[in-house]
């Protein structure tokens, strides 16, 4: 939802930070996370503790989506669910909307962003809502988030992206959508998508290299991504094609462009429905997590291998995140909040578990 | 546009939802809407084993009019309670081996030519059959068995494809009579708030299922796009009463949670619009879509659909005091 200056303000005037619960306590597990939740008509962000502790909850605008975390700073900052046009500054210590920025004329976000290395440039997936194509809007954290320019994503519906470790390089997964602010989220070239992984310098906005998958795989929406310490990036995609074709719909990207696709039997693909919400590594970086919030599944691989280890379920599934090796917390609308151990069938709640009261939207992102 | 829509109207309502109690709701929901179906599938797809165990003759026997009947039967049995997906039925992959649609990379027809291969009969003892594809274990794999015309011409021989047909309904009567049983026997649904927004969200996925998938899907953008034999149930003639028992079992949920004093009846008169113009199509509904003079119907049938839908978003999640997860709606 596109929100203009006059109704921002209100909305932050309601959008207090609201401590409520101190992060003191011997044997608690302190370990953080921060996701997205709605409650009604009601939105919010809100972090909590591994021990399922809620350590603040603060009212947004709107609908958020995913969330960054500023390297070196206590902030996180949120991004309005697509078409939204703002993204707030979180201060993760007191809970506190420090800042609320607005994309510019003629730009809304996409709902995602990363941060160079040092801290200092967010780089947030927007759209050029002219003529459709996708850029990087670039912002100066140390500046107020004052935006400093922006660089094209070389591709369509540009939505998750990242830096590969070590490198000052972008990797940006265009999902080939077009859309338009005026006919809301509505596909405007179903039968024209272009899909792509772009790999870009960050410094000089140079496309370094871009891989599509032919006429073939236009149906298929590149949407996210994570990345493992070597540089190895795992995505995932959702497919807008033919509901009776069914490909796959995670993949990986070697470091030296190449790129293939994860298999796992065509019964558990089926259990995707097509539609893949988030991706996700283990704390090792082995361990590949994929999450269905359609198909009520998450799914996982052996990286190096490419390995099919199988699936757990759980209803309306999406946010994903890594709490061990071999461990993934989960995030749902339905069910709350849960830890899968993929030593172990069932899923586990946390131990104090008010969180499933909360309707927990889209990511899910360690602090 | 659509899924904005959805977004717009759960956020809207779930402000003004009142709890109620789950737990009492979960047992009113068991005893008057989930056992007697289950327990009806049972009995259908044991009437279904037992059919075949005595009947069956071969693909083009003497009997196979008996062997189709009592398929209808187990299959109208399904489509009557197929939006369940909590409790006993989402156990070991059960709900994916009832049934096997939509049919993607001709799974169906992949698995029953490997069981049609196979060198000796071990694959037809139920722990072993249970461990092939599900594509073939269920009523789409038997469907094919009994209506596909290259199957009946096959010359397949009797006993193999009686041994195949005996596993598949074996198979059937076994998870339904399992399913039905944990049902009696209350099972740990888990968290009862939580275990009301699941059941919502299944009944207000077939809504998808029956509108994206079952129709439109079929119809495609235009007559000269349709696929009318992509639809479930064709091959035996049963595309539309499918949907008319999919519907039918919507509105027999909504009978439990809406208060007729309260003027809920929105919810059950668009749900009674859809079912009315489905039972006045054909039995099979998808050779409409190709005639550029009848695909109307299909249209107006869609279009009852979607306002059906969109009312039960509005209406459910307050009735029942829940917000349903945005995720699997409207994602991103």
């Amino acid at each position: 939802m596109v929100i203009d200056r006059r109704s921002l303000l209100a909305g932050i005037g309601a959008a207090v930070g609201l401590s409520l619960a101190p992060a003191v306590a011997l044997g608690r597990d302190e370990r953080l996370y921060i996701s997205a939740l709605s409650d009604g008509n009601e939105h919010s962000v809100a972090m909590f503790s591994m021990d399922g502790v809620l350590r603040f909850s603060t009212r947004l605008p709107d609908r958020g989506h995913d969330s960054v975390k500023r390297p070196g700073e206590r902030q996180v900052v949120v991004f309005a669910r697509r078409p939204g046009n703002w993204a707030a500054i979180i201060n993760v210590t007191s809970g506190d909307i420090e800042k609320v920025i607005l994309a510019p004329e003629g730009r809304h976000f996409y709902g995602h962003g990363a941060f160079s290395a040092d801290g200092r440039i967010l780089h947030a997936t927007e759209n050029n809502i002219s003529d459709g194509s996708g850029v990087l809007g670039l912002y100066d954290a140390t500046h107020g988030y004052r935006r400093i320019g922006e660089m094209p994503s070389f591709g369509i519906g540009p939505h998750d992206l990242l830096f590969r470790p070590g490198t000052g390089h972008l990797v940006v997964a265009n999902g080939g959508i077009r859309t338009h602010p005026d006919t809301g989220r509505e596909m405007l070239n179903k039968d024209d998508m272009e899909p792509s992984l772009a790999i870009l310098d960050a410094g000089t906005g140079e496309l370094k290299a871009k891989v599509d998958f032919g006429q073939d795989m236009r149906g298929l929406s590149i949407r996210h991504l994570a990345c493992a310490d070597d540089g190895m990036t795992v995505f995932g995609c959702q497919f807008e094609g033919d509901p009776f074709d069914m490909p796959a719909l995670v993949g990986i990207l070697t470091p030296d462009g190449k790129t293939r696709f994860l298999d796992m039997p065509d019964d558990d693909l089926a259990g995707l429905a097509n539609y893949v919400g988030s991706v996700e590594l283990d704390a090792s970086g082995d361990i590949i997590a994929v999450t269905s919030p359609r198909g009520g599944r998450v799914a996982f691989w052996d990286r190096a291998s490419g390995r099919y280890l199988g699936y757990r379920q759980m209803s309306d599934v999406c946010g994903v995140a890594a709490s061990g090796n071999g461990q993934f917390l989960l995030t749902s609308g339905n069910s709350g909040v849960r830890l899968t151990d993929l030593a172990v069938r069932d899923l586990h709640r946390l131990r104090t578990d008010g969180l499933g009261e909360h309707v927990w939207d889209n990511h899910l992102l360690p602090i | 546009m659509r899924f904005l829509l959805i977004a717009i109207v759960v956020a809207t309502v779930g402000s003004q939802a009142y709890a109620i109690d789950n737990t009492a709701f979960l047992k009113k929901t068991s005893a008057e809407f989930i056992i007697p179906r289950y327990d009806a599938l049972r009995d259908a797809m044991e009437r279904q084993r037992a059919a075949w165990q005595t009947s069956c003759d071969g693909a083009s026997g003497a009997n196979r009019a008996t062997l189709r009947t009592s398929f209808k039967a187990a299959a109208d049995a399904w489509s009557s309670i197929e939006f369940i997906r909590i409790g006993p039925i989402s156990k070991n992959n059960r709900h994916e081996r009832m049934a096997h649609w939509p049919e993607r990379k001709n799974a169906v027809g992949k698995a029953l030519t490997g069981l049609t291969n196979r060198d000796d009969g071990e694959v037809f003892q139920p722990r072993r059959f249970s461990e092939t594809s599900v594509a073939g274990q269920g009523l789409s794999a038997l469907e094919r068995l009994l209506f596909d015309d290259g199957m009946l011409s096959s010359n397949m021989p009797v006993g193999r494809y009686c041994a195949i047909g005996r596993a598949i309904a074996g198979s059937l009567a076994t998870i339904a009579s399992d399913v039905a049983g944990e049902w009696r026997q209350s099972p740990d649904l888990g968290e009862p708030r939580e275990t009301v927004t699941r059941l919502a969200t299944d009944l207000l996925g077939v809504y998808q299922m029956v509108g994206d998938l079952k129709l439109e899907a079929i119809m495609g953008d235009s007559a000269e796009r349709a696929r009318p034999a992509l639809a479930e149930g064709w091959r035996s003639g049963r595309t539309t009463h499918a949907i008319v028992l999919n519907l039918r079992s919507i509105e027999a949920f909504m009978q439990l949670i809406s208060d007729p004093a309260n003027d809920n009846g929105s919810v059950l008169g668009a749900l009674a619009t859809a079912i009315r113009i489905a039972e006045g199509l054909p039995a099979d509904f998808a050779p409409l879509a190709e005639d550029p003079r009848q695909r109307y119907r299909l249209i107006l049938l869609l279009d009852a659909v979607r306002a059906a839908r969109d009312l039960s978003l509005a209406f459910v999640p307050q009735a029942l005091g829940i917000t349903v997860g945005f995720n699997s709606l409207d994602g991103d």
